[in-house]
């Protein structure tokens, strides 16, 4: 009983629109209260905020906002694209699947999905649109491309995901790497496929001769310093996650401040905005923290676990169940409210199925991600069409092809869980 | 058969690690299922493992669990003169630390008065671990001059304090990333207990072990809150307290027999066991004593009896 | 006049995190560093992070986090709300983050001076202080609170607060 009246609590705030993490805690409060009275409200809340916060690996967040900031606001994704445009040109779509290359790319030293969006639209899309594509099919590459952020690392959304269901950060920040290349693919066979379909939608561009070609590719230098301090760093144990993150917001600063002279008013600015970033983040991992407390309390995780195993069902039906959750939930919400709500209960179910946390991970957040381009709420969607002026159904219908194309990757990743976790294996 | 349908009652245990640990299952569920049995199923447990319920003793404070079996180094801020018993030097078997700690930790010790009785609960029973031994991956210690510069995996002050009095840089890996850490050679070797190894494979990388050092080891206490104590009958509480006991000593003698079997098993694996000669040994004592005015030092600055602590913790056992 | 100082107090603590961020970075980087080059890691980057900049980091900020409309939240369904509804909707959720902060403000002074009184500090070479550790939650919510006791009174006395951005775009 004290479980439902929390949830439908917690359920009310939400639809209130009440900000995530103060819901959670509003309620996982409430429930705590029903359950242990004040004494336990105030034991919990005098060590949970603290301890929550106080943990060495959420560094991360701060360094891979902080990062993705001065590689915003440093010009190297425009260069990316510039270079990218330069070799795919000519292929059908090739303007498309240069974006694709540059999500990749600009995902590989960015951790969060809407930065990328953001500058895919004001680099690439200017340029397809400009090139006479036509703009659905531009706005639906951008929209899908900025996905890919997420994926490969660094990602914001893996480090929460590690965070909460209490997973090696590191070998799922490496788990995302191949995942990543396996929707890039898809996001390029795609557009190729809708290319060839209708050559009208994707005019080929002018030639680029290979010595302009060599000479562009150089500008992928910063972006593969970056790759290098971070990833590769982190793939090699040559530091931990935490070290690595400070080294490649060290390494993005170094190039935000040496391209361009910079203002403090403009510094300030862009270290606040990962920082009120960090803050969102730290205030719903409070809130999970003190909801998921409550949840142990009443043994609600415990429950959902033995109610599942008494069910008859196969453990990759439950498994396929919560893609299909992920997938529905994405339309409606936020991927972090969608991991902090979810996960807590999720992870042990998933676990005591036996299933791999790490591989776990990445199909969650894959599967969330599709919810930043499908309707009513898609985010990356939102992005391009603000960056763009295009009425937001024209970029829905644009990414439709590629929803489904994305639904058929995620299917791929199900059934061969090593295309995940073969280089997180190999991690030594 | 009234005062009985009374007294039944379920109690709720935290625990930080899985449920198929085996301090848990060889200390934990032992005592557990012992009290349920003598109190003919009055008390009933529900375990907690995992860290579900957050921090430990905030759960306790916090009247969400009953009871808790709790690593006091991982409440180092809560339990500073705890670490009395993770000092060098003192003991050569987990028995003998278990023994040491029940003395000062027990209702009406030392460690009680200071420490326990603020945060409100009471101890049950104690558990040492194993002490631990220097192991190296490549070089050899034959004697106390070939520890100098290494660099020694030491978690926590008392580990890196012992480190440090043998010449050593201690450098704080967790136990996930030891292995890693060796291979890339962030670190030359590790403290470590025997039975310690297999967890994280060390036993794969480590080809030198240092015995007959005494460098101390951690320690785990079972606790069970104020409030929920005084919820129990005499009888009950004297089940406990009996139980507590038998419990104790089941789990020190099975840490010392898992660690001879790993020994012999690393052994068998092909490990080169230094063992200290006796004149070597004194050196080595003298040493690493010097950590224990280095901790007086410290508790005294900071207003804490850690003169009388270290004292009542030596006469402890004997 | 309240107004100004609860932004003032923003600012402040926002430029602080701000700073404490960019000491993580040149800390980190240099811990990181010197381990490999010099082999002789700062050992004291570990818990100056961890205990003191990163809890600065998320705390300082959560006012200036709120104001600025930065909190996530799931505004789906107020699409679907009269104005009057969504006034009361708000006024609500407002008024009861104001107890679960206050609560935590509450249990974090507690937190404070318990760890003052037991002279509790974290291990180390250094002698950290726990209870400086717990100083930016109290000094954070604190200020968060105040914040949303303006922007409630601006709802019902008002309609609307001009002070919040709220339904409006996440800065990511
Ligand atoms: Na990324
Ligand atoms: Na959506």
């Amino acid at each position: 009983m004290i479980p439902f009246i929390v949830i439908v609590l917690l359920f009310t705030l939400l639809a209130f629109g009440t900000p995530v993490g103060f819901a959670m805690t509003i309620s996982g409060a409430l429930g705590l209260y029903m359950v242990g009275g004040m004494t336990a409200v105030i034991a919990i809340f005098s060590s949970t905020p603290h301890d929550s916060a106080a943990v060495y690996m959420f560094v991360v967040i701060p360094m891979f906002l902080l990062m993705a900031e001065f590689v915003l606001r440093s010009g190297i994704a425009d260069d990316l694209y510039t270079a990218a445009s330069a070799w795919c040109g000519r292929l059908p779509g090739g303007l498309g699947i240069a974006t694709a290359f540059a999500g990749a790319a600009f995902g590989a030293i960015c951790g969060s999905s809407t930065a990328s969006a953001a500058t895919l639209s004001s680099t690439s899309l200017k340029a397809m649109i400009e090139r006479g594509y036509e703009p659905r099919m531009a706005a639906g590459v951008v929209a899908i491309s900025g996905t890919l952020a997420m994926l490969i690392p660094p990602s914001v959304a893996m480090v929460i995901y590690g965070l909460i269901a209490d997973v090696n950060v590191g070998q799922l920040l490496i788990a995302g790497v191949i995942p990543g290349i396996v929707v890039m693919t898809t996001i390029i066979v795609t557009t190729m496929f809708l290319a060839i379909q209708d050559p009208k939608r994707a005019p080929i561009p002018i030639k680029v001769s290979f010595m302009e070609k060599i000479k562009l590719t150089r500008l992928v230098g910063p972006m593969l310093v970056l790759f290098v301090a971070v990833t590769v760093v982190i793939y090699l144990g040559v530091a931990t996650p935490t070290e690595a993150s400070a080294f490649g917001a060290f390494v993005a600063g170094v190039f935000y401040f040496t391209r361009k002279k910079r203002t403090l008013t403009e510094t300030f600015d862009v270290i606040s905005r990962s920082v009120k970033t960090s803050c969102m983040i730290a205030v719903i991992v409070l809130g999970a923290h003190i909801f998921s407390t409550f949840f142990a309390v009443t043994n609600v995780t415990q429950h959902v676990v033995t109610f599942i195993g008494t069910l008859d069902v196969e453990p990759w039906m439950v498994i396929l169940g919560l893609v299909l959750l992920y997938i529905v939930l994405g339309c409606v919400m936020d991927q972090l409210a969608i991991l902090v709500l979810t996960v807590p209960i999720a992870a042990p179910l998933v676990h005591a199925l036996g299933f791999d946390l790490v591989w776990f991970g990445v199909i969650v957040i894959i599967s969330a991600e599709l919810g930043m381009v499908t309707p009513p709420m898609g985010l990356n969607c939102f992005i391009v069409s603000k960056y763009s002026g295009l009425p937001l159904r024209e970029i829905f219908i644009g990414v439709l092809p590629h929803v489904l194309t994305h639904i058929i990757a995620i299917g791929i990743l199900l059934l061969f869980p090593a295309l995940t976790l073969w280089l997180p294996n190999n991690m030594h | 058969y009234q005062a009985m349908a009374e007294e039944a009652k379920t109690l709720k245990v935290a625990w930080l690690f899985p449920a198929n640990h085996y301090l848990w299952e060889n200390g934990g569920k032992v005592f557990a299922d012992a009290v349920t049995e003598r109190t003919d199923g009055k008390i009933q447990w529900e375990l907690y493992p995992a860290g579900q319920l957050g921090n430990n003793i905030a759960a306790l404070k916090a009247g969400l669990a009953d009871a808790a079996m709790i690593s006091t180094s991982y409440h180092a801020d809560k339990f500073p003169l705890s670490s009395v018993a993770e000092l060098p030097g003192m003991f050569s078997s987990s028995c003998e630390s278990t023994e040491k700690m029940w003395g000062v930790a027990k209702p009406g010790g030392i460690l009680d008065n200071a420490e326990y009785k603020v945060q409100g609960f009471r101890v049950i029973f104690a558990g040492g671990l194993p002490p631990y031994n220097i192991f190296t991956t490549d070089k050899a210690i034959e004697t106390i001059d070939d520890v100098k510069g290494l660099k020694l995996r030491a978690n926590g002050e008392g580990m890196s304090n012992t480190a440090r009095s043998l010449g050593a840089v201690p450098i704080k890996v967790s136990s996930p990333e030891t292995y890693d850490a060796l291979t890339r050679g962030v670190i030359d070797g590790a403290l470590y207990p025997y039975s310690g190894l297999f967890g994280y494979k060390l036993n794969e990388l480590f080809d030198h072990v240092v015995e007959g050092s005494q460098l101390g080891s951690g320690i785990i206490l079972w606790v069970i809150s104020d409030k929920a104590w005084n919820s129990l009958s005499d009888e009950t509480k004297n089940i406990f307290t009996e139980e507590g006991a038998k419990a104790q000593s089941f789990l020190c003698e099975y840490q010392d027999r898992r660690d001879t079997e790993s020994r012999q098993r690393v052994i068998d694996e092909g490990m080169n066991v230094v063992t200290l000669t006796e004149e070597q040994q004194k050196i080595w004592q003298d040493r690493v004593s010097g950590v224990w005015d280095i901790w007086v030092k410290k508790m005294e600055d900071a207003g804490r009896k850690g003169k009388e602590t270290l004292e009542a913790y030596k006469a402890s056992g004997n | 006049m309240l107004n100004r100082i609860t932004k003032i107090s923003e600012q402040i603590l926002l430029v602080i995190a701000c700073i404490s961020v960019a000491i993580m970075v040149v800390v980190i980087s240099a811990d990181t560093l010197l381990r490999y080059v010099f082999n002789s890691p700062l050992s004291w980057a570990y818990n100056l992070t961890t205990y003191y900049l990163i809890v600065i980091c998320f705390y300082f900020a959560i006012s200036a986090t709120f104001r600025d409309g930065v909190h996530i939240s799931i505004d789906l369904f107020r699409f679907g709300m009269s104005k009057n509804v969504r006034l009361i909707a708000d006024i609500t959720w407002v008024l009861l983050s104001i107890i679960a902060f206050g609560l935590i403000a509450y249990a974090n002074w507690k937190s404070i001076f318990e760890t003052f009184v037991q002279n509790q500090h974290y291990e180390g070479i250094i002698s950290w202080p726990v209870w400086l550790s717990y100083v930016p939650i109290f000094v954070g919510t604190c200020v968060l609170i105040i914040r949303l006791t303006l922007h409630v009174i601006a709802l019902i006395t008002k309609g609307n607060d001009p002070e919040v951005i709220f339904d409006g775009e996440q800065s990511t």
